[in-house]
């Protein structure tokens, strides 16, 4: 074989080939739902923040915020914002539940768009977080499985890239964070997990007695293992890319169980311990991404089969005991 | 062929995602077409670069403290002045708003040129026009508490070091700017 055509095989594995939609099916619900959550958390709001009746408002919201689009921009009246705001809503329960996906992906995505563009300040870097994976969902056809449209139509398989370019974009998130992470706290002190837990703009405990108690004994290495945990998430995907290449072999063992196993244990201690907008929960649902379509199809099928068995339980219940 | 073009093209689109993923997260001082692949995703909102907590977590937190001053020279503390008093213990989800986070933003940088804090104190001024009487001035302090380092609050210290107040800046709402944003708000309200 040449070596093109070795390039040409290892592209098409990496990227291009197909898969099962299942785990792509999976992912666009769980980060759908996360979307749409955040979506509603606006209910109330949409008008002041992205209509005329917002305290910048007309050329001068077009003046604050240059650098970014937003159709709300160009429509501005109260009720027209909310009524593209309700449509985004309708939009995001279509891709939920996978019907006209592709437009409901696009309207849902626009929308987003629409309002961040409008006014940028109001979203946080945790919300970055939630524009970026919209875009890349948006971009991929996730509707081909478990959603209405497959049910309709019948599922497609799907380009392995789809899950491939979100564990990238997670990897570059912790990466970066991390190697931008070069300060005394985090290094020489090991007190930055410490000062997180104690600030009183987003903490949901004062506990600050309690955490410098355990500073020394938990917190600190704690603040080590993190950073080291994030600067080797990107050399953790490309072991399980290379694994994946090579057919899983045994000599290469899975190392998913361990990151997200941390990663997942991590950001459900940060969900507790601070308010952190829809992070931990974005990236809990990414996490899906790295769950294999033949593995998602065990999960269902295990669900399924309790799903019987608690029902034949509660039938068996009703009827030995009917009143 | 047209299989090969159609892969091909695959192939040049997953590469564009990619190249928008990795390329803004190279600073532009080691490769110059970042910004500019940055500045084009920015467009839709789509925005790399994740410095949570970095270099350093913040070590200290600032609350904004807000005066409007009125033409007879009364004074009046603005809403943005409660969190002084009241923002120092717990947040929850459902005690927070968006406009937090903008406050954070015009906080940042206090002794520089911030565009995010002169838009937000004009926009104060629209609000405070809206309830019927336009300040002559808004003035801006900020009141900043460090966090004590975690060995001396083991030993006893408060979690948060005292407060201290600096004066920032100061808003006219007499600023045309200003004046014209009022007006057309004004106009709308009657246009309804």
């Amino acid at each position: 074989m040449g070596l093109l055509a070795r390039l040409d095989r290892v592209a098409c594995k990496l990227a291009l080939d197909g898969e099962d939609p299942t785990a792509l099916g999976l992912l666009r619900i769980v980060l759908v739902t996360v979307l749409t959550t955040s979506l509603l958390t606006h209910v109330g709001a949409v008008a002041d923040y992205f209509s005329r009746d917002a305290v910048l408002f007309g050329p001068w919201a077009r003046e604050a915020f240059p650098s970014r689009l937003s159709l709300f921009f160009w429509v501005d009246a109260p009720w027209a914002v909310r009524a593209i705001y309700g449509l985004g809503v309708v939009a995001h329960l279509l891709w939920l539940v996978g019907r006209f996906t592709k437009v409901a992906a696009v309207i849902s995505w626009a929308v987003w768009v629409s309002m961040f563009g409008r006014h940028p300040l109001l979203y946080s870097l945790a919300d970055q977080l939630q524009m970026v994976l919209c875009t890349l969902l948006m971009l991929m056809p996730a509707g081909n499985g478990l959603s209405l449209d497959a049910r309709k139509h019948g599922a497609k398989p799907v380009p392995v890239w789809c899950r491939r370019v979100i564990q990238l974009q997670m990897a570059v998130v912790y990466t970066s964070t991390g190697l931008l992470k070069t300060g005394d706290t985090w290094h020489e002190q090991g007190t930055a997990l410490y000062f997180s837990l104690a600030n009183p703009y987003n903490r949901h405990f004062e506990i600050g007695p309690l955490l410098a108690t355990l500073q020394p004994y938990v917190l600190r290495p704690m603040t080590w293992v993190v950073l080291v945990w994030e600067i080797g998430f990107s050399a953790f995907v490309g072991v399980h890319w290379l694994r994946s290449l090579l057919g899983r072999p045994r000599r290469m063992p899975d190392l998913r169980w361990l990151f997200l196993g941390f990663g997942l244990s991590m950001h459900l201690g940060i969900q507790a311990m601070l308010y952190v907008a829809f992070f931990s929960p974005l990236c809990i649902a990414t996490y899906v991404a790295f769950l294999r379509p033949d593995e998602v199809r065990r999960i269902g099928a295990w669900l399924r089969r309790r799903g019987r068995r608690n029902e034949q339980r509660r039938a068996a219940s009703e009827e030995t005991d009917p009143a | 062929m047209t299989r090969g073009i159609g892969r091909l093209l695959h192939a040049l689109f997953v590469l564009t995602v990619v190249t928008f993923i990795l390329v803004p997260n190279i600073p532009s001082k080691h490769f110059a077409p970042s910004s500019t692949l940055a500045k084009v995703a920015l467009q839709v909102s789509f925005k790399q670069g994740w410095q949570m907590y970095s270099p350093n977590p913040q070590r200290s937190q600032t609350y904004m403290n807000l005066t409007a001053i009125y033409a007879d020279g009364s004074e009046r503390r603005l809403e943005e002045s409660a969190q002084e008093n009241v923002a120092w213990n717990t947040h929850w989800m459902w005690n927070k708003t968006r406009v937090d986070i903008w406050r954070q933003y015009a906080n940042f940088s206090p002794k520089k040129r911030n565009n995010n804090r002169i838009w937000y104190l004009k926009g104060v001024c629209v609000r405070e026009a809206r309830r019927g009487n336009v300040p002559h001035r808004i003035v801006m302090h900020q009141v900043r508490r460090r966090f004590t380092k975690p060995h001396k609050v083991a030993q006893g210290a408060s979690a948060l070091g005292k407060p201290k107040r600096t004066f920032v800046t100061v808003q006219y709402c007499k600023h045309p700017i200003v004046l014209d944003m009022i007006e057309a708000d004004q106009a709308s309200e009657v246009r309804g």
